[in-house]
């Protein structure tokens, strides 16, 4: 009994898409290009048995992240890279931008691999629709982790530092929300 | 709140064999956060605290992103309305229909996901702006209305905070009229002409009902001149004016579909569905095809064509003449279908008296060789068309496959049964032709046409 390839329901006619699996694969090379060399300075401080642990989660997670488009694969894979970038200790003042960009790239992306089934594609118009809604957020964050650098360097940190930048956090949520708002709002600027 | 509305898809053109599809429910649901929200709320709030516990104010700003994200929703979003439905009428060569894909909404940055399954095909996916048009190729069946595309449209914001789980759903109905071809010859039973029917021909003839009139040409009879008209002539050759009379169509033809199975060319697709089964040669396909082929060819000579269910599962069209009947043939032939049980009416039905049945079955079972021989025994002339193609049972193993060759051994003895009963047996590829050698053998039979 030969096995036959089942057809598509439909095809998209004149338009250029992209797998779903792609983006995943994406979002796990970004997550992986934090976490491998965090996995490297944990070894280099807390033998191999650390390394062999963060590389297998990491590994794991990045599977998660190109098998299963699920809302819940974006926490453990959020945590890892959170729990990277603590690793990388004492983090260099670069790092925080990067690391604020993957953290978002691998939100959207899996996100919007959420929204879909595996066999999903995508087509070049709904990527741009998603970069479009994403870089406002983007800014915001990068402007949210300079004041939050500025403010942790002047004390080095501690409560008042922290206060400080979740201060700055608070401001620019609002400013956000109301941009957003105002934007919005049929007539206004 | 849920919004109902129903999304009527356009009728589509007869002329090119497609029925109307079937009205299409869409449900509008208003927007609601997305578990990408919950997830970036939850780690947000996780990273403020863990960020103040250890004194790291960078930790707290990776938070901060996370409740950046979530602000979208706040602002809230018109709900989309998606639709989708049949656009332009043309099929291309691989027998695929375009399908269009829109948000009739304010054209605001959403995202539109479409899934969709058709018959012997998996799900496709596919995830599009909401300002994009997309036309989308869905596959047709041979012939015969089916369901298409079973569909779910649900719409997310662009930031990926908002859902509309549900915003559209339905399913795309094509229908697909069978194409006839015309036979050169048609058997004729000789009693027949000796009974006027009710109706008339399209050709002149001896008949009652006038056809029109016309300026004398050798063959018309002297009888035929219509000296009136002829007075009032303007006509310079001066030619008499004869009135033309329509010839009386006698024959009654009633074809009898035995729609009780829908055997495809791959014998294993008959009973799970398989890949290419929507496009597959099939026992029904093939009896719509004949069917038309022959209620084409004699309606066109002036004849009457009916049809009957072999086994009383539908109501029978009563013979008629003329192109609207053809037409009201092929919408029968088009929603033809296997009947949903197998609990026939007890009385069997009887095609009209005297009429000439052309029955088409596959003759897997052997009730219909026994309901054509009935029908030979009340006075009827019987043709079989056998409808079944030619099968290929690779698929198939084991007992599927032992049922098959005992299927196909009862079918070799209804065969049988009808060459012992002198019942014509007519293949349904190429129908046009075997009722043209079909023709020429009632002809030359000894004693003449019977």
């Amino acid at each position: 009994m030969t096995r036959r390839p089942v057809p598509e329901s439909f095809e998209a006619v004149g338009v250029r898409t992209v797998p779903s699996a792609a983006l995943g694969a994406v979002a796990a090379a970004l997550f992986l290009a934090v976490c491998v060399p965090a996995a490297l300075a944990q070894a280099s401080r807390f033998g191999g048995a650390s390394l062999a642990f963060s590389l297998g989660a990491a590994g794991t997670a990045a599977a998660l992240a190109v098998w299963i488009p699920h809302h819940l694969t974006t926490l453990p894979v959020l945590a890892l890279l959170v729990a990277a970038y603590l690793g990388l200790a004492p983090a260099p003042g670069w790092l925080l931008p990067v690391v604020v960009l993957v953290l978002h790239a691998v939100l959207v992306l899996l996100g919007a691999r959420s929204t879909a089934p595996a066999s999903a594609r995508f087509t070049t118009a709904a990527l741009a629709a998603l970069l479009r809604a994403a870089w406002p957020v983007q800014v915001g964050a990068q402007a949210l982790g300079a004041l939050a650098l500025a403010a942790g360097t002047l004390p080095r940190g501690g409560i008042a530092g922290t206060a400080a930048g979740l201060g700055a956090a608070l401001v620019a949520v609002g400013a956000a929300y109301a941009a957003v708002r105002i934007g919005r709002r049929a007539g206004g600027p | 709140m849920g919004l109902r509305r129903v999304l009527r898809q356009a009728d589509l053109p007869a002329e090119r064999g497609h029925a109307p599809a079937r009205p299409v429910t869409a449900t509008l649901l208003s927007a609601e956060r997305s578990p990408a929200w919950g997830v970036g709320v939850v780690a947000a709030i996780a990273l403020a605290v863990g960020g103040v516990l250890a004194g790291r104010p960078d930790v707290a700003a990776l938070g901060g992103l996370l409740a950046l994200m979530s602000t979208g929703p706040l602002a809230g979003r018109p709900p989309g309305r998606p639709e989708l439905g049949f656009g332009s009428d043309a099929v291309d060569d691989a027998g695929r229909r375009t399908a269009v894909l829109r948000d009739a909404g304010d054209g605001s940055g959403r995202l539109m996901v479409l899934r969709g399954r058709g018959p012997g095909a998996r799900q496709s996916c596919l995830v599009a702006a909401s300002t994009e048009r997309l036309e989308l190729r869905v596959p047709l069946p041979l012939s015969g209305r089916r369901e298409v595309l079973r569909y779910a449209v649900s719409t997310a914001s662009a930031d990926l905070v908002a859902l509309q789980d549900e915003a559209a759903a339905g399913s795309l109905v094509a229908g697909l009229r069978p194409l006839p071809a015309r036979a050169r010859r048609l058997a004729l039973p000789h009693r027949l002409r000796s009974h006027a029917g009710d109706h008339r021909g399209p050709l002149a003839g001896g008949g009652t009902d006038t056809l029109g009139t016309g300026t004398w040409q050798a063959g018309d009879g002297l009888r035929s001149i219509d000296w009136r008209a002829t007075a009032r002539s303007t006509a310079a050759d001066g030619m008499p004016v004869v009135r033309r009379f329509a010839a009386p169509a006698d024959a009654a033809v009633v074809l009898a579909v035995d729609a009780r199975a829908d055997v495809p060319t791959d014998a294993a697709a008959w009973s799970r569905p398989l890949a290419g089964r929507l496009r597959m040669d099939s026992s029904l396909h093939r009896a719509r095809s004949a069917a038309a082929t022959i209620a084409h060819s004699y309606l066109a000579a002036g004849d009457r064509v009916g049809m009957m269910d072999a086994f009383g599962f539908a109501a029978p069209l009563p013979p008629a003449a003329g192109h609207r009947q053809f037409e009201l043939l092929r919408r029968r032939l088009t929603t033809l279908a296997v009947p949903p049980t197998s609990l026939g009416p007890e009385r069997p039905p009887q095609p009209p008296p005297g009429a000439l049945v052309f029955l088409l079955s596959p003759f897997l079972e052997p009730d219909a060789c026994e309901r054509a021989a009935e029908w030979v025994r009340t006075g009827h002339v019987v043709a079989a068309v056998d409808t079944l193609p030619e099968l290929d049972l690779g698929g198939t193993a084991g007992m599927e496959r032992e049922a098959w060759e005992l299927l196909l051994a009862s079918r070799a003895a209804s065969h049988a049964l009808l060459a012992e009963r002198g019942i014509a047996l007519l293949p349904a590829e190429g129908v046009e032709a075997a009722l043209d050698a079909w023709a020429v053998r009632r002809m030359r039979a000894p004693g003449g046409p019977r």
